[in-house]
C-alpha cells in the first residue's frame, strides 16, 4: 500500500504522515503544492492520494480531475476544510474514492483508508447538507419535516384557499408542478383519497 | 379754333412722315455696325462711306463686285457683311432699290436654312423688310419682320427686337389697327429705356402719338408728343425735338385752349434748338411753322404771312407735294384773318377736298367755315349753305369720332387705374403673405430653437444626475466597504475571539466540551468565509453556485424562488461573480421591500447574449425617483455591474411586481 499526501500546511502535512504511519501504512510521497502531488501520481502511481483541497499551484479538486480524466489506478482521497455540498458534489462527479473533514480526521480517515483499500468509496458522516436550516421559524412538527420547502409553501398557501392555478401564477411555477407537489404531499402525508382532503388538512393544520 | 386745328395736324403729319424715316434709321444702325467696321477691311469701309455712294453706279459695281467673289468663294459672312454694309448706306434715304433688293432676297432665299441665328442675319430680314416697307408692302414687310424676329434670340438682341417691332408697329399703324399697334410700341419701350436708346425711344412715343391720333384719343396723343420731344432732346436728335416740341405746342393749344401756353412752348422749342443749331431746310420749316403759328396766334398776321411763305417756298424748292397742302391751309386761314375775304375761293375749295381726300377732317373744317363765311359775305347763299352743310356734317362725324376717342382714353384710364388697383392688390397679397411666410419661419425658427434649448437642457440635467448618482455610487461603495470590514471585524471579535477565550478557559476540562468548541470556531470561521465570497467559486461554476444561493435564501428567509436556467458556460469567471452578485443583491432587495409571494431567476442562453432576469410579484416602486434618491445603492450596484460586465440592466416595476432585466452580448 503506497500512499502520499499533499498538504501546504506543513504541521498538517507531518501530522498526517504520522497519523497515517501510525496506522501501519507506508507513506511513500509527502508534497506541498498540486502540481508535484499530481508529478508524483503520474510517476510513482501510488494506491492513495490523500490531498488537501486548496494548494498553491493546482488544488485537490484539479488534481483529481486530471487523475479521473487520465484513468489513473491512484484512488483519491480528499482531506479538507470544505464542508460546502457544493464542492463535494464536484467531487462526487469526479468519482472521488474518499471525502472527509480535517475537523474529523482523528475518527474518521482511519475508516475511510480501510473503506478505499477495499474499493469503496467513503463520505464524511459528518458532511451534512450545506443548508442551514432555519428551525425557528418552521414547526418542529415530524409530519411537516418530511415535506420539502417547495411543499411545505404550497401546503401554506393550499391553507390560505388558493387553487392550483393561483398557487402557479404567484410562484412563477407551471399549474402542472403545483398538482404534481399536491399529489407528492398527499402521498408524503399519507392522507386519505378524498375531495379537498389536502385543503381540509391545511386550513386545519395552519389554523391550529 | 378751327384754324389752329388746322395747323396743328398739318405738323402732325410733318412730324409723322419725318419720324418714321429718321426715327427707323438713325438710331441703332451705325452703332450695329461698329463692330463689323473695327476688323473690317478696305472695302467695308468704302461701302460705308458716303462719299462713294454720290456715284451710285460706282458704288453697286463695285458692292456686286466683291459680292459674287464672296459667293463665288462660298465666304457667306463676307457676303452677309457686305449686304448689311450696302444696306446701311441706303437706309436713311427711305428709297427703295431693285438691285440691292433682288441680291439680298435671292441670298437670304438661297441660305434660309444655313443662315443662323446672330445679328447679321437677323439684319438682313430687318433690311429686306425695310426695303418693302419703302415699297409699301406691308404684308411682304411683316413677313421679313417676322423672319427678322426669329432670328433674335442671340446675345443682345434687344436693339434689332426693338428695330423690328418698330417695323410691326407700323404695320399696324398701316392696316388701321392702331391698338394693336400701340400695344407692340409699348412692349418694346421698356428695352429701349433699359438700352438708354432716346432717338429709338422718340420715335417710337412719336409713332405712339401717332396711333392715338388715329383714334381721336388726344389727351394720350399730346402725352405722348411730349413724351417723345423730350427723348429726342436727350437724344440730341435737334431736328425731331423741334418737329415734336412744335407739334406738341400746338397740340397743347387745341386741346387745353391756352394761347399763352403755346406761344411759350413754341418759344422755348425754339429757344432750345437755336441753341444747338441754326435752322436749315426742314428745320427752318419747322421753326418757320412754329413761328408762323406764333404770329398767327398773336395775330401779327404779316410775320406770320412771312414766315409761312417761307416754309412753303422750301417745299416747293426740294419738291415736297404732300405737306404743302398743309401750309397751303395755315395761309389760307392768315389771310383770311387778315383780309376777312379769300383770295380765291374756288382754289380754296379744290383745297378742302383734298384734305379731306387725305382725312384732314380737322383742315378741311376750318378751310369749310373760312368758305362758308366767305360766300356769305360775297352774298353767294346757294353756296354758303353748301358750304355750311359740309362744314356741319363734318364737325358733327368729327364729334362723333372725337366722342370714341374721349370714350377709348376714359375706357383706357379706367383699365390702367383697374390694373394698377389689381397691382395694388396683389402687391398687397404679396406682401401679406410674405409677412405670413416670415411669421412662418421666424415660429419655426423659435420652436426649433426652443426644443435645442429643451433637449440640451434635458441633457444637462440628465448628465447632472447621473453624475449625481455616480458620485453618491462611489460614497456608497465605500460607505459599503467600510460597512463590510466593520461587519468582518465584529464577526471576527465577537464570535472567533470569543470563542478562542471562551476555548482557552476551559482548555483543561473535558476533551468532549474542548473537540465540540473548537467545531463551532471552525464552523463560525468557515459561516465568515462563505459570507465574504462563495466557496470555490470558479471551481463551482455558476449554476450550482446560483442553486445554493437560492436553496440558502429559501431556507433562511421561508422566501420561495423558482428557477429556470440554461446555461452553458460561455462567460468567464469573473463575468460570472458579477451575475451572482447581482442575482445575490436582487434577490436581498426582494426580500427586503418587495414583499412578494415569490421570486423567479431566469437565465437564457441566446445566440448573441445572456439574459438574465429577475422577476417578482412585489408591490413595486418608483424606479425613477429611487434612482435618483441617493439611496439605492443596491439598484445601482446591480446596473454598474451590469456594466462592467459590458450588459445593460433595464429595470421596470409596477405594482404588479418588478421586473430586472440585463443583457450581457457575448464576446466574440
Amino acid at each position: 500500500m503506497r500512499i502520499l499526501i499533499a498538504d501546504d500546511h506543513p504541521f498538517t502535512l507531518m501530522g498526517t504522515k504520522g497519523f497515517v504511519e501510525s496506522l501501519g501504512y507506508k507513506v511513500e510521497d509527502i508534497c506541498s503544492n498540486g502540481i508535484t502531488a499530481y508529478n508524483l501520481i503520474n510517476t510513482h502511481q501510488p494506491n492513495i492520494a490523500i490531498l488537501d483541497i486548496n494548494m498553491p499551484g493546482m488544488d485537490g479538486l484539479e488534481v483529481l480531475e486530471k487523475v479521473h480524466r487520465q484513468k489513473l489506478k491512484t484512488k483519491v482521497i480528499l482531506l479538507t476544510m470544505h464542508k460546502e455540498m457544493t464542492i463535494f458534489k464536484k467531487a462526487n462527479q469526479l468519482e472521488v474514492s474518499g471525502y472527509i473533514l480535517k475537523e474529523n480526521a482523528q475518527e474518521e480517515l482511519q475508516l475511510c483508508l480501510e473503506a478505499v483499500k477495499k474499493g469503496n468509496q467513503y463520505v464524511s458522516k459528518n458532511l451534512e447538507n450545506d443548508l442551514l436550516i432555519d428551525n425557528s421559524q418552521g414547526s418542529s412538527d415530524e409530519l411537516l419535516n418530511k415535506l420539502s420547502f417547495t411543499e411545505k409553501k404550497i401546503l401554506e398557501l393550499i391553507a390560505q384557499q388558493k387553487t392550483s392555478k393561483q398557487i402557479a401564477e404567484m410562484l412563477f411555477i407551471s399549474e402542472k408542478t403545483v398538482e404534481g407537489h399536491r399529489t407528492n404531499i398527499i402521498q408524503k402525508l399519507e392522507l386519505p383519497k378524498e375531495k379537498n382532503v389536502l385543503l381540509v388538512w391545511a386550513s386545519k393544520y395552519f389554523k391550529g | 379754333m378751327k384754324d389752329l386745328r388746322e395747323c396743328w395736324l398739318l405738323l402732325l403729319l410733318v412730324a409723322f412722315v419725318i419720324s418714321i424715316g429718321q426715327g427707323c434709321s438713325s438710331d441703332g444702325d451705325k452703332t450695329m455696325r461698329k463692330s463689323e467696321i473695327q476688323k473690317s477691311d478696305s472695302i467695308h469701309n468704302w461701302l460705308l462711306n458716303d462719299k462713294n455712294y454720290v456715284n451710285k453706279e460706282q458704288y453697286r459695281k463695285v458692292f456686286m463686285k466683291h459680292f459674287d467673289e464672296a459667293i463665288a468663294k462660298k465666304n457667306y459672312d463676307e457676303a452677309k457683311m457686305l449686304l448689311v454694309d450696302y444696306g446701311d448706306m441706303i437706309f436713311p434715304l427711305h428709297a427703295y432699290d431693285s438691285l440691292y433688293h433682288r441680291t439680298l432676297n435671292n441670298f437670304i432665299d438661297k441660305h434660309n436654312e444655313t443662315l443662323l441665328s446672330d445679328s447679321t442675319s437677323a439684319t438682313l430680314y430687318y433690311l429686306s423688310a425695310n426695303q418693302y416697307h419703302n415699297l409699301n408692302q406691308v404684308e411682304k414687310m411683316r413677313l421679313f419682320t417676322l423672319k427678322g424676329l426669329e432670328k433674335c434670340n442671340f446675345a443682345h438682341a434687344e436693339n434689332m427686337i426693338i428695330r423690328l417691332k418698330n417695323f410691326m408697329g407700323l404695320y399696324y399703324t398701316e392696316k388701321s389697327q392702331p391698338e394693336k399697334a400701340i400695344q407692340v410700341f409699348m412692349e418694346v419701350i421698356p428695352l429701349a429705356e433699359k438700352l438708354k436708346a432716346y432717338r429709338r425711344l422718340g420715335s417710337l412715343y412719336n409713332n405712339m402719338a401717332y396711333c392715338y391720333d388715329m383714334l381721336y384719343a388726344s389727351t394720350e396723343s399730346a402725352r405722348m408728343y411730349e413724351k417723345s420731344a423730350k427723348s429726342f432732346l436727350l437724344a440730341k436728335d435737334t431736328t425731331n425735338y423741334l418737329d415734336l416740341s412744335i407739334t406738341y405746342a400746338i397740340n397743347q393749344l387745341f386741346f387745353s385752349n391756352d394761347t399763352l401756353k403755346t406761344v411759350r412752348l413754341i418759344d422755348s422749342s425754339l429757344a432750345v434748338f437755336a441753341k444747338y443749331k441754326q435752322a436749315r431746310g426742314m428745320d427752318s420749316c419747322n421753326a418757320n411753322n412754329g413761328l408762323a403759328y406764333k404770329y398767327y396766334l398773336t395775330k401779327q398776321y404779316e410775320k406770320a404771312k412771312y414766315h409761312i411763305d417761307k416754309s412753303t417756298d422750301y417745299f416747293k424748292s426740294v419738291g415736297n407735294e404732300e405737306l404743302l397742302p398743309y401750309n397751303q391751309n395755315l395761309a389760307t386761314l392768315i389771310y383770311f384773318a387778315q383780309h376777312k375775304k379769300l383770295e380765291d375761293s374756288p382754289k380754296v375749295e379744290e383745297l378742302a377736298k383734298q384734305l379731306l381726300a387725305d382725312e384732314s377732317y380737322y383742315d378741311a373744317i376750318e378751310l369749310y367755315g373760312i368758305l362758308y363765311a366767305n360766300a356769305k359775305t360775297q352774298g353767294n347763299y346757294a353756296k354758303a349753305l353748301e358750304f355750311r352743310n359740309k362744314e356741319v356734317s363734318l364737325n358733327d362725324s368729327l364729334t362723333v369720332k372725337n366722342q370714341k376717342g374721349q370714350l377709348f382714353e376714359l375706357e383706357k384710364k379706367y383699365e390702367t387705374q383697374k390694373k394698377e388697383q389689381e397691382i395694388l392688390t396683389q402687391k398687397n397679397e404679396i406682401s401679406q403673405k410674405n409677412t405670413f411666410i416670415a411669421l412662418l419661419v421666424a415660429s419655426l425658427a423659435g420652436l426649433v430653437l426652443i426644443i435645442i434649448v429643451y433637449y440640451l437642457w434635458q441633457k444637462q440635467a440628465k448628465l447632472k444626475q447621473e453624475k449625481e448618482n455616480g458620485m453618491n455610487f462611489t460614497k456608497q461603495l465605500l460607505e459599503n466597504t467600510e460597512e463590510e470590514r466593520k461587519r468582518i471585524a465584529s464577526d471576527l471579535h465577537d464570535s472567533i475571539s470569543h470563542e478562542l477565550l471562551n476555548l482557552k478557559s476551559i482548555f483543561t476540562q473535558d476533551l468532549a466540551v474542548v473537540n465540540t468548541k473548537i467545531d463551532t470556531i471552525i464552523n463560525d470561521i468557515r459561516g465568515i468565509s462563505r459570507n465574504l465570497h462563495p466557496v470555490m467559486f470558479d471551481k463551482i461554476g455558476l449554476v450550482p453556485n446560483i442553486e445554493q444561493l437560492v436553496e440558502r435564501i429559501q431556507n433562511q428567509n421561508n422566501f420561495f424562488i423558482s428557477t429556470d436556467i440554461s446555461y452553458a458556460g460561455k462567460l468567464t469567471s469573473a463575468d460570472e461573480l458579477q451575475i451572482y452578485r447581482i442575482i445575490q443583491e436582487a434577490l436581498t432587495n426582494v426580500i427586503k421591500y418587495a414583499n412578494a409571494h415569490a421570486a423567479k431567476i431566469t437565465i437564457e442562453e441566446q445566440p448573441d447574449k445572456i439574459l438574465v432576469e429577475l422577476r417578482d410579484n412585489g408591490h413595486g416602486f418608483n424606479v425613477k425617483e429611487t434612482l435618483n434618491s441617493g439611496k439605492a445603492f443596491g439598484l445601482h450596484n446591480i446596473i454598474e455591474r451590469s456594466r462592467v460586465i459590458g450588459g445593460e440592466a433595464n429595470i421596470t416595476s409596477s405594482p404588479n411586481g418588478t421586473i430586472i432585466t440585463i443583457n450581457i452580448p457575448k464576446k466574440l
